[in-house]
């Protein structure tokens, strides 16, 4: 939790810095009126509700306090335009960077568009990550949404095919030396086998720090257990 | 060693001008000196109350050089730094002598509401005006005051103090090309100069005014006035405000809800749109200005701009008129001017100059507002063999743009690259990145003068405004300029910003036995001293020039408490 509160207190800290220097100015969005997909089995987003949430574009500016969602299953950004209720898929190449605040604890989830080469996918383009701990080593989820297979409905005498999918997220670690560290499941056992030659010391610290579960948070005191490591620090 | 010169110094006599006390204006102006040669530089300094912290960040600084039938001569945006923004002008050789009134303004003075100004009236000169005829402002009686140099006994140095602000020199006497050794010292209390402007000048290149409060040479005057609804400046700071009004062209009533598009000629389309008020009035505030000459206002509404009217405030306008002081001269004036014209044409000659080593960065903003990152298609029609227009353009090879006539009316659609049906409004046309209200005119455009054309077939959505598409078109040679007019148009030339620059002087001016002349009026200029705590000094050297008589060192600005300061001292140069 304390890796997403360190995200969460920079882009507070950024939103009230934008606030007090008076930039209440709101930078227009761009980008595709859509609909949403249809014929799915499960949700397409990492986060199925709305979410306020701030764009830094390109250019430097930023529109705020937008209605935003992020696809996993088409690695897209939606906006909510409110008045007219459309569904705008953003131009992502003018996109930097976004953040969605979670409406119960406050949080922010900062979210980032990558060059797919900086995380050595063999893909072309780029991907939104999102940003779990960002320092000596970066820790960056990929919340995609695969698809998982097509399943035939009956519906009245209809006979329709529907798609299974379901979250496949990806973390990304990416070490000082700009080597990139992927893990597709997360476990102890699978963090191991990915820090073959730090394991002695990743265990003696994950046991130390009590850390049993399989969830971001897990990776997040992993990513800085490893920047400790890293930094030649006890 | 230098400090002992300075404690020795410290024993001077007092020296004339200073005051404090007075409670800091909106915005403090100072400049290098009052008269000017046309063909010099103009140094200005500018101090913005309030908080130097980041509720200035972005915030803007305005000059304005006007003379005495209000007319303006040279304007300029200034960013600010902290509190401070200072620049120079360059007075055109083609000026005409008289008074002249610098006028400097702010978005954010502290006082909401209103726009303080401060008003510093100047004098020009041009040098090749035959029969040199003073304004009719000029009086003559003036009185070398007390101690002026001059008049007897300068000990080894001479200073002036408050309990805030000691200002000293090593010596009140100097010879040409001998180094001049300034202290500044901080008062031990618990108010001390906070900002602090520096001049030595000629003595002559101060004027009296008359009817000024104080007898203080060179004088600012400052006033604040409410804002109105044709000065309105930016309030969201970090941008260049463009403000108006858009009325009915039939009887002048201001309308609201017209939507407006601001763009700019470029390779890119940088789209800000906003909608009228109820008052009819709009603003845009821009952040990339500073890249721009003009931009040009149209009614999104293709059908709406024959009937609309729409007006744009200059907030250099300034409401007050300029209505010149006289000014107390003494008999060497005329002879001083006459010097310091031939001064004038001699640096011109020899390409010897003052300025311009610009101190620091200018801060990039925001860059454009793009409506789209990529075209889904892109025609270059010099792949194409030459067609006639833009019927047979999108005819023969742009198949996703139909345009259709019905006899004086055209109808152009885009298709859908959702539905692969036409949208059922047209596509928003852009020529050389401004936005086209009609295609009636650019339906003439041959392919041969059209670089590429872009074309992005999606519903689309920028900001509040949707599009049945976009066309853009780029053309080879500004082909813009032939079809944006005033009917369809509304320009705005944007005005320069002034990067801050330093004072700096040729480097023979430095050395004691080099053979190029010195002929420098303005020995030392530094729009910025700062102090941060009491007791805090400053130390300032350079050398005179080839120039003898009196000088005068002012040091004035504001203190930790905001009060105004100034210090003046004398100097001779043999």
């Amino acid at each position: 939790m304390k890796g997403i509160s360190h995200i969460a207190f920079k882009i507070a800290f950024f939103l009230f810095a934008g606030i007090v220097t008076g930039q209440v100015h709101s930078e227009p969005l761009a980008g595709e009126i859509t609909r949403p997909v249809e014929g799915l089995i499960g949700s397409q987003y990492y986060i199925n509700e709305w979410l306020n949430g701030d764009v830094t574009l390109i250019n430097g500016a930023v529109a705020r306090d937008k209605k935003l969602r992020y696809n996993g299953l088409l690695d897209e950004v939606f906006w909510l335009h409110e008045e007219s209720l459309q569904h705008i898929k953003l131009d992502r190449h003018l996109i930097s960077e976004f953040c969605l605040t979670l409406p119960d604890s406050g949080d922010s989830l900062l979210f980032r568009r990558i060059e797919t080469d900086a995380l050595r996918l063999s893909r072309t383009g780029d991907i939104f990550v999102q940003v779990l701990y960002d320092d000596v080593i970066s820790l960056y989820a990929y919340r995609r949404i695969a698809r998982r297979g097509d399943v035939v409905e009956k519906r009245g005498r209809a006979r329709i095919m529907l798609t299974e999918i379901e979250p496949a997220h990806i973390y990304f670690f990416i070490l000082p030396d700009k080597k990139v560290v992927t893990l597709e499941n997360i476990s102890r056992r699978s963090v191991y086998r990915a820090f073959r030659e730090k394991r002695n010391e990743l265990g003696r610290y994950l046991r130390i720090k009590n850390m049993d579960t399989a969830d971001d948070e897990f990776l997040i005191e992993t990513a800085k257990i490893l920047k400790e490591i890293f930094s030649g620090r006890d | 060693m230098f400090s002992s010169i300075f404690l020795q110094a410290a024993a001077g006599k007092s020296g004339p001008g200073a005051f404090t006390g007075h409670q800091t204006p909106g915005v403090i102006l100072h400049t290098d000196r009052d008269v000017y040669i046309a063909g010099e530089w103009l140094w200005f300094t500018m101090h913005l109350a309030g908080p130097a912290n980041h509720f200035n960040e972005g915030r803007l600084g305005y000059i304005v050089l006007r003379c005495q039938k209000n007319k303006l001569i040279q304007k300029g945006v200034l960013r600010v730094n902290g509190n401070n923004a200072y620049g120079n002008l360059y007075l055109d050789d083609t000026i005409s002598t008289g008074f002249y009134q610098l006028v400097g303004f702010s978005d954010v003075t502290g006082n909401p509401g209103q726009i303080d100004y401060a008003f510093k009236q100047l004098m020009i000169v041009n040098r090749f005006e035959e029969d040199l005829q003073m304004p009719d402002q000029i009086a003559g009686g003036y009185a070398e005051r007390e101690n002026e140099p001059g008049i007897s006994g300068y000990g080894s140095g001479s200073s002036s103090a408050t309990n805030t602000l000691s200002l000293l020199s090593d010596k009140s006497e100097y010879r040409t090309r001998e180094m001049i050794r300034i202290l500044l010292e901080a008062g031990e209390g618990d108010e001390y100069p906070s900002w602090i402007s520096l001049r030595v000048v000629q003595a002559e290149a101060l004027l009296h005014f008359a009817g000024s409060e104080t007898a203080v040479r060179g004088e600012t005057f400052y006033k604040a006035y409410p804002q109105t609804a044709g000065t309105i400046l930016p309030s969201g700071n970090g941008g260049l405000a463009v403000s108006g009004e858009v009325t009915s062209k039939t009887d002048g009533t201001p309308i609201a809800g017209v939507d407006l598009f601001l763009t700019s000629a470029d390779s890119l389309i940088d789209l800000h749109h906003t909608t009228t008020d109820r008052d009819g009035s709009f603003r845009f505030i821009l952040r990339n200005w500073q890249d721009k000459e003009e931009i040009l206002i149209s009614t999104a509404d293709p059908d709406t701009h024959d009937i609309y009217l729409i007006k744009v405030f200059d907030m250099f306008d300034i409401e007050t008129p300029f209505i010149p002081l006289e000014a107390n001269i003494n008999q060497n004036f005329v002879e001083y001017i006459r010097k310091s014209g031939i001064i004038t044409s001699i640096n011109k000659l020899f390409g010897i100059g003052f300025q311009n080593e610009i101190s620091e960065t200018a801060i990039p903003g925001p860059g454009r507002s793009m409506i789209y990152s990529k075209p889904a298609y892109t025609i270059v029609p010099d792949n194409f063999i030459p067609l006639k227009d833009f019927r047979e353009i999108t005819r023969e090879i742009i198949p996703v743009w139909r345009i259709r006539e019905r006899g004086a009316v055209l109808n152009s659609r885009l298709i859908n690259s959702q539905t692969r049906q036409y949208f059922e409004g047209p596509p928003q046309l852009f020529l050389d990145g401004i936005h086209i209200p009609g295609l009636e005119d650019i339906i003439d455009i041959g392919s041969e003068e059209i670089e590429k054309i872009e074309i992005h077939n999606y519903p689309w959505r920028y900001g509040n405004r949707e599009f049945s598409g976009i066309v853009s078109i780029i053309s080879k040679d500004r082909f813009h300029n032939q079809v944006t007019g005033p009917d369809t148009h509304t320009v705005v030339r944007i005005p320069p910003l002034i990067n801050p620059s330093s004072f700096s002087w040729p480097s023979h001016c430095s050395h004691e036995n080099s053979d190029d002349p010195d002929f420098r009026q303005v020995l030392y200029w530094n729009p910025q001293i700062l102090f941060s705590s009491p007791g805090e000094s400053r130390a300032i050297q350079f050398r005179t020039g080839d120039l003898t008589g009196n000088f005068i060192i002012r040091a004035e600005g504001i203190t930790s408490k905001g009060n105004t300061i100034s210090e003046e001292i004398n100097i001779r140069v043999e």
